[in-house]
């Protein structure tokens, strides 16, 4: 399908590529199918709203960017989204961009969950008061920048 | 929003129209300090959050919506090269526009 997008314009997106929340983002009830792509290679992404294109995220991939939030999957959350399990899953945590990059940050809290096979989607808040919903992105944007 | 007065020990029942959609609340103590602990029974389906947690989250989603005029910084962040590309596993940075 075409994809109008906040930051790329009309793109082209396979059906095969649209996952859907089967329990919304917090706050964005109205809103549940979604494209996550990315421009160009690194630890983010876009979360781009397939039902309002006015709206996308900024994500990351906290185990592919190497902060490694200790989190479990509860198996509950897996059968949500009609996963097998952990590895078929993939994570994904919401970036807030700043002109400051001293104030970018994720919410590890707050992660969301996609099942890869399914297509099927939900942002999970874990009972881990130990997970930060403000953690610092700086030094892992960095290091990616020097590559 | 509907009030109750409960003394320790009472239940408040929710009952949805659905079988199995019943949530009761017991309030287990009343604190002096002014705290209430309540118990709380639900099917699993029902995710219990404290109301402050959610209003955390939902407050940070909001924040998370990018701005067009972030799309400059994007660029400037580079996204990164030398980064692991794609999510785990799925790579979606590989079928992306064509």
């Amino acid at each position: 399908m075409r994809l109008k997008t906040v930051f790329d314009g009309e793109i082209e997106v396979p059906d095969s590529r649209i996952i859907t929340f089967v329990s919304p983002l917090v706050g964005f009830d109205h809103l549940a199918r979604f494209v996550i792509y990315q421009r160009d290679p690194g630890p983010l992404f876009w979360l781009q709203s397939v039902d309002d294109s006015a709206i996308a995220f900024c994500v990351v991939a906290p185990f592919t960017a190497g902060i490694d939030p200790e989190m479990t999957i509860d198996p509950d959350d897996a059968a949500a989204i009609r996963s097998p399990g952990e590895d078929d899953i993939d994570v994904y945590t919401l970036v807030v961009l700043d002109r400051d990059l001293d104030k970018v940050r994720t919410n590890l809290r707050a992660p969301i969950l996609v099942g890869r096979q399914s297509n099927l989607a939900t942002q999970v808040i874990l009972d881990d008061p130990e997970l930060p919903i403000c953690y610092p992105l700086k030094a892992v944007l960095t290091a990616a920048e020097q590559g | 929003m509907l009030i109750l007065t409960r003394k320790p020990d009472q239940r408040v029942v929710i009952r949805g129209d659905e079988p199995g959609s019943e949530i009761v609340i017991t309030v287990c103590a009343s604190e002096r300090s002014g705290q209430v602990r309540l118990g709380i029974t639900a099917p699993r389906r029902f995710r219990i959050f404290r109301g402050e947690l959610l209003d955390e989250v939902r407050c940070s989603n909001r924040e998370a919506v990018a701005d067009p005029t972030v799309a400059d910084l994007i660029a400037g962040l580079r996204l990164g090269p030398g980064a692991p590309t794609g999510a785990p596993g799925a790579d979606p940075g590989k079928e992306k526009q064509s």
